[in-house]
């Protein structure tokens, strides 16, 4: 009896904490991936061979659309798109030049649930559900960047120690 | 007897994974393109034999706005028009339905909190490009909607796929342009 009472008492105390445990992001609103910036970028950036900076930002927006998002804004002078899918998914993807005959399309996606956003940082959601359909609309392939292309600034201690007198 | 207790933290932890799932996860799912792309695009496509895509971009916000909608975002330079109108959810059939299932669950002694829907949004997205290689410009209309149930909360977002509404959009836009619409 009271063995079945403490292991009740254990699966009561297990559910609390079950409960909490999807709580602990409340207080903050955008909840960003703790992935490196170097990883996101490579999920979240693809590179074109086209020089048509107005092709690609039309293209993406077709390809949004073919996936049943919604476009919220569009900054052709910036190469901006944000687009949202069933009030749950926010996508935004910019497109620049890298070179004379390159653009980078570079994507970023949020699940929004009420008074919390959360980034998504998985690298098969941005190839299959973004990069691979967007290549196909645009008869090119998505190109993986290179090591030594679009690299964010990254705040790099090891320099500063690491350089000698 | 440490058979049942394993058995009861296996149970637990798989109740923890799906209670907990991931924002990852969420995303997969609701990014996954429609279950009818093809058929959804046939639906929501039409061409005009024009390569005036400023034209159609007008006719375009002209129609939206016949039908009631607000503009909300338009860019001629990649043929972008997005607008959005707010109306009445409530159907009398799911308030009475919603009501009666709150008394008889009050009935048997618990509480049910009546869930309708109140309002919706429907928003549209006009996209018009020009057609590679041809004298024509492609249009494409998307309509979805949110909805808002009676607590004020937005619970219910969708693509919306009847014919006759995307029928009856192109007529419109086609009279507006002087245009035949053309099925792809």
């Amino acid at each position: 009896m009271t063995l079945s009472k403490s292991i009740r008492f254990a699966i009561f105390g297990a559910m609390a904490l079950t409960v909490a445990a999807c709580q602990t992001n409340n207080q903050s609103q955008v909840v960003l991936s703790k992935k490196s910036p170097v990883e996101l970028r490579a999920m979240q950036a693809r590179a074109f061979e086209t020089s048509d900076q107005n092709k690609t930002l039309r293209t993406v927006i077709a390809t949004f659309q073919d996936l049943g998002y919604g476009i919220d804004k569009v900054e052709p002078a910036a190469g901006t798109v944000s687009a949202t899918k069933l009030a749950k998914l926010r996508m935004t993807a910019t497109v620049y030049p890298r070179g004379p005959s390159r653009m980078i399309v570079r994507s970023n996606a949020l699940v929004m649930n009420p008074g919390m956003e959360s980034q998504v940082d998985d690298p098969e959601f941005y190839k299959d559900l973004f990069f691979e359909p967007l290549s196909k609309a645009m008869f090119l392939t998505a190109l993986e960047l290179g090591s030594e292309e679009d690299v964010p600034p990254v705040p790099d201690a090891a320099s500063k120690t690491t350089a000698k007198p | 007897m440490r058979v049942h207790i394993g058995l009861a933290a296996a149970i637990l932890a798989a109740g923890m994974l799906s209670a907990c799932q991931t924002m990852n996860d969420v995303a997969k799912t609701v990014g996954k393109p429609p279950e009818k792309a093809l058929e959804m695009r046939a639906l929501q496509t039409r061409r005009f034999d024009s390569e005036n895509e400023k034209l159609l971009l007008e006719a375009g916000t002209q129609t939206l706005q016949d039908l009631g909608f607000t503009i909300s975002e338009a860019s001629s330079d990649v043929g972008v028009v997005v607008a959005s109108k707010q109306r009445n959810a409530e159907e009398g059939g799911q308030v009475a339905a919603q009501i009666g299932l709150t008394i008889a669950m009050a009935l048997l002694g618990v509480a049910n909190n009546p869930t309708w829907d109140q309002e919706q949004t429907i928003r549209v997205t006009f996209i018009a490009n020009p057609v590679s290689g041809g004298r024509q410009t492609e249009v494409r209309t998307t309509f979805d909607r949110i909805l808002v149930n009676n607590h004020g909360h937005a619970w219910k977002a969708e693509l919306l796929m009847e014919p006759q509404l995307y029928q009856e959009f192109f007529e419109k836009l086609s009279a507006s342009a002087f245009l035949e619409a053309h099925k792809i």
